[in-house]
């Protein structure tokens, strides 16, 4: 196998996928694009909650004891589902539809204290993040979670509520700058009726629909939610703000006007067919440039995912992994507002750098760390029930180095072996200095300790 | 540089370089006059601090959580909360300034948007992903990390600029073990081959923390207090910050948090604990800034993501409301006192207090008048109203 190729099937892992394991295949770049692209693995969704919302009518009968236990099982589902889906994104984190399913809900960032919404709405997203966006985006705005969360079941025809209308042009669809407030209005009004029922299933309520003339976009019709998402996608401006989101997650942070509008181009032309996008993404010759190696700096997941896959890590309680979310700055299924995490430098301050610089040694290393992440203010929160101080004992984690140590104690040459590995970077080399400082012992504790070194790196913060 | 400045400059470097390093900070960052916030976390219950006990509604709304006149620290139309005795004095004195009613257009009841929209100077409808601290940073000249510090472990969105970021200090002598030593303090000094330029971008980053930590903890040196903090977190936070202020650090900005303020259920005893906690630290952390001739060069303000509902809920609490209050407390105050009327319990948006003064002034009130910085570059799209208190 060409050294080029491998150079591809390692971004390829990077940028599709979670990483690459501690194993480059020795495929070729074109098989491994189309194996991560595989569209017949069967779909298994996540289910680990139970109960719906409880009824309003219900709600106020509950004592104050009930109420707080109804909330504290809530969050527990929640956190439930939250490790879940880690779980999955290492286990499964091959397929670029994982990968995408993840960036589906920084784009359509949701906040749900109904544990089965998320749990309805994180499925949406692993089923369909390859397929059409026009299937996933309905999709996702007709679920409960988003209705909800956007207060669309406060509009009505007699007090229109803006909210969802207004997310779904600016941060779904179309950007800032690019509609105006009447089309705002006018789309809240053609979204009147749509709600859920109990079981948090869609539900149109033709009573409170306004089935009145709007104008939307230049076009004038008795207009429903499904003819403005029609309108939506005829605007090419929808393939270049969502291209420009694809654009920081899988290719660089730094957004390159021409080439993104390239990219808009073929989506918008394929009838938003994220499936062929990404496939001509993956056998393009420009995707595998040297400038966009490394160009990414990590998100807090990407980071936490490839530890729990390549060292199989085991908490000693679910606790402990959503408390390293919370420090790193990324907690899946709480995005910071409906915006989505900001990514790019945007993860680095300078605290949260020095946990990521340690987060190898202490996960794989036992190093202690005493940090407490902030409190989010609610009492009866998420912070609160997912501890607040990491104290010594309660980070205690199994990490299995065998697996790892088989696959380089035989290389005769293991440094330039596990360095291709561990970063991202082509042609780097580690300072030799600093190496022959940290890196102490031979055979199995040299690999680790050369492997921690790496790992401990700023450059392996970039992908 | 001009050359009288370059002249003017030099001296003040020569003349610096043969002083002893604890005349340096006392004479050439004497200009220093620090910004400290307090940030009330969980939603602090305005109407249960400053209670407009003459209005009867209050009583009819909040049977079992009202507070009587008799137990109330009185001072014209409001009385204080009872275990705010020091903000009381404070108050008495002079040094404190209550602004009512304050928040902002179309306010979020939930805690996590509204205290991004309070931390980053957004309105309701915007979302930006700078905070409004952070945004100060980028817009002056050589800004260090330690310019902004916040007395904690992470570093809240409030001081993360676009270009620069604050720096996250709990404990000065730890954070400096952590990175000045071993380690970390190899990997920023070792210049290696990171040509590539995010690569660079975190190198930078990690030497500017250790710098910072560095002179932070250098700064942590020179002044012990004398005076006697309460045993709270809060307090800790608080020390920590009056010994750096004293110790003369060129930080503009700290920032400091005290959570608790949620009270949904069983409020009375529950915000009896949490206002003591605010009162005896703020009381022990101005004592100090007194007795240091400091109180003068020192703003402090304290702010909440949103006030509570007016009416009690059947929890003996009080649900997540609007409009809130913000004091600030200095020696040096323009306008001391409530600058603004009491919230009119008869005259209610949707149940909740209705705000009158958006905090965004208030933020460009301190950035104009406290620090001379130009508020539109800061609080973009913004139009301020300059306020009186400073």
């Amino acid at each position: 196998m060409e050294e080029k190729d491998r150079y591809k099937v390692k971004h390829l892992f990077n940028r599709m996928a979670f990483g690459i394991r501690m194993e480059i295949p020795e495929i070729a770049s074109f098989k491994v694009a189309k194996s991560l692209m595989n569209a017949e693995k069967e779909f298994s969704p996540i289910k680990v909650t139970s109960a719906g919302k409880v009824q309003k009518s219900e709600l106020i009968k509950l004592t104050a004891e009930d109420r707080r236990k109804l909330l504290k099982g809530r969050h527990e589902e929640l956190r439930s589902l939250n490790v879940a889906w880690v779980n999955i994104l290492a286990e499964e984190s091959s397929y670029l539809k994982e990968k995408l399913a993840y960036f589906w809900h920084g784009h359509f960032a949701c906040r749900n204290g109904i544990p089965l919404y998320m749990e309805d709405y994180v499925n949406m997203l692993r089923k369909d993040a390859l397929s059409d966006f026009k299937t996933l985006l309905t999709e996702v705005i007709k679920s409960a979670a988003m209705l909800q969360f956007l207060n669309n079941q406060q509009n009505r025809k007699s007090h229109p509520n803006e909210n969802f209308a207004r997310e779904l042009l600016e941060l779904f669809t179309l950007g800032r700058g690019h509609y105006s407030e009447l089309d705002v209005k006018e789309a809240a009004r053609a979204f009147t009726g749509w709600g859920f029922n109990e079981s948090g299933e869609f539900e149109f309520r033709e009573r409170q629909h306004d089935f009145g003339e709007k104008i939307f976009l230049g076009e004038k019709g008795n207009f429903n939610g499904d003819d403005i998402i029609r309108i939506i996608l005829q605007q090419k401006q929808c393939a270049i703000f969502v291209c420009t989101k694809f654009w920081k997650s899988f290719v660089s942070d730094e957004a390159d006007a021409v080439a993104i509008k390239g990219l808009a181009e073929v989506y918008y032309n394929s009838g938003y067919k994220t499936d062929e996008l990404f496939k001509s993404i993956m056998n393009s010759e420009w995707f595998y440039e040297e400038k966009y190696i490394g160009a990414r700096i990590k998100s807090p997941i990407e980071m936490i995912v490839p530890f729990i896959r390549d060292f199989r890590l085991e908490f000693t309680s679910d606790t402990q992994l959503l408390t390293i979310q919370r420090i790193l700055g990324q907690v899946l299924l709480f995005p910071p507002n409906v915006a989505g995490w900001s990514g790019g430098r945007n993860w680095i301050d300078s605290s949260s750098l020095v946990y990521r610089l340690k987060l190898a040694r202490i996960l794989l290393a036992n190093e202690v760390d005493v940090i407490q992440p902030k409190d989010d203010g609610d009492v009866n929160g998420f912070a609160k029930m997912t501890g607040s101080v990491f104290k010594q004992d309660r980070m205690k984690v199994f990490s299995d180095w065998n697996s790892v140590y088989r696959k380089f104690e035989n290389l005769t040459n293991p440094l330039s072996d596990v360095t291709n590995h561990v970063i991202a970077l082509k042609d780097w080399t580690p300072d030799a200095e600093l190496l022959s400082k940290y890196k102490v012992g031979e055979g199995s504790e040299g690999i680790k300790s050369m492997i921690l070194h790496l790992m401990s790196l700023p450059e392996y913060q970039l992908c | 540089m001009n050359r009288r400045k370059f002249l003017q400059s030099s001296v003040l470097a020569s003349t610096a370089m043969f002083l002893p390093r604890f005349l340096k900070g006392q004479t050439l960052l004497s200009a220093n006059k620090p910004l400290v916030v307090i940030q009330l976390t969980g939603g602090n219950d305005a109407l249960n601090m400053l209670v407009p006990f003459r209005d009867d509604n209050y009583y009819r709304l909040r049977p079992t959580i009202g507070i009587n006149k008799s137990d109330l620290l009185l001072a014209g139309d409001t009385g204080f909360h009872p275990s705010l005795s020091g903000v009381y004095s404070l108050f008495d004195e002079g040094s404190l300034t209550i602004i009512n009613n304050t928040g902002y257009p179309e306010p979020d009841r939930s805690h996590f948007r509204a205290m991004d929209i309070w931390q980053s100077a957004s309105g309701s409808g915007s979302f930006i992903n700078t905070g409004w601290i952070g945004r100060y940073l980028d817009h002056i000249e050589n800004p260090k990390s330690h310019f902004a510090i916040e007395a904690d472990d992470t570093l809240s969105l409030a001081l993360k600029g676009e270009v620069r970021n604050g720096l996250a200090v709990k404990n000065p002598e730890r954070l400096f073990r952590n990175l000045s030593e071993g380690y970390f303090s190899d990997i920023a000094k070792s210049d290696g081959p990171h040509t590539h330029h995010q690569a660079s971008y975190l190198y930078k980053t990690l030497s500017e923390t250790v710098e910072s930590a560095d002179y932070i903890y250098n700064k942590s040196h020179i002044y012990k207090t004398k005076e006697k903090y309460p045993d709270s977190e809060f307090s800790r936070n608080l020390k920590t910050i009056s010994e750096l202020i004293i110790s003369g650090s060129e930080t503009k900005i700290y920032y400091a948090s005290l959570s608790g303020f949620d009270t949904h259920i069983q409020q009375k005893p529950r915000q009896e604990q949490v206002l003591k906690t605010l009162d005896e630290g703020l009381s022990a952390f101005t004592r100090d800034l007194k007795s240091n001739k400091k109180f003068e060069d020192v703003l402090i303000l304290i702010f909440s993501e949103f006030g509570r509902r007016v009416e009690q809920n059947a929890s003996n609490g009080t649900d997540h409301g609007k409009a809130g209050v913000v004091m600030l407390a200095s020696g040096s105050l323009k306008k001391k006192g409530m600058i603004n009327s009491l919230p009119d319990l008869s005259n209610l948006d949707d149940g909740d207090l209705k705000h009158q003064t958006d905090f965004r002034n208030i933020y460009a009130t301190i950035l104009k008048k406290w620090f001379g910085a130009n508020p539109d570059l800061i609080i973009p799209g913004f139009n301020f109203e300059l306020m009186n208190f400073i």
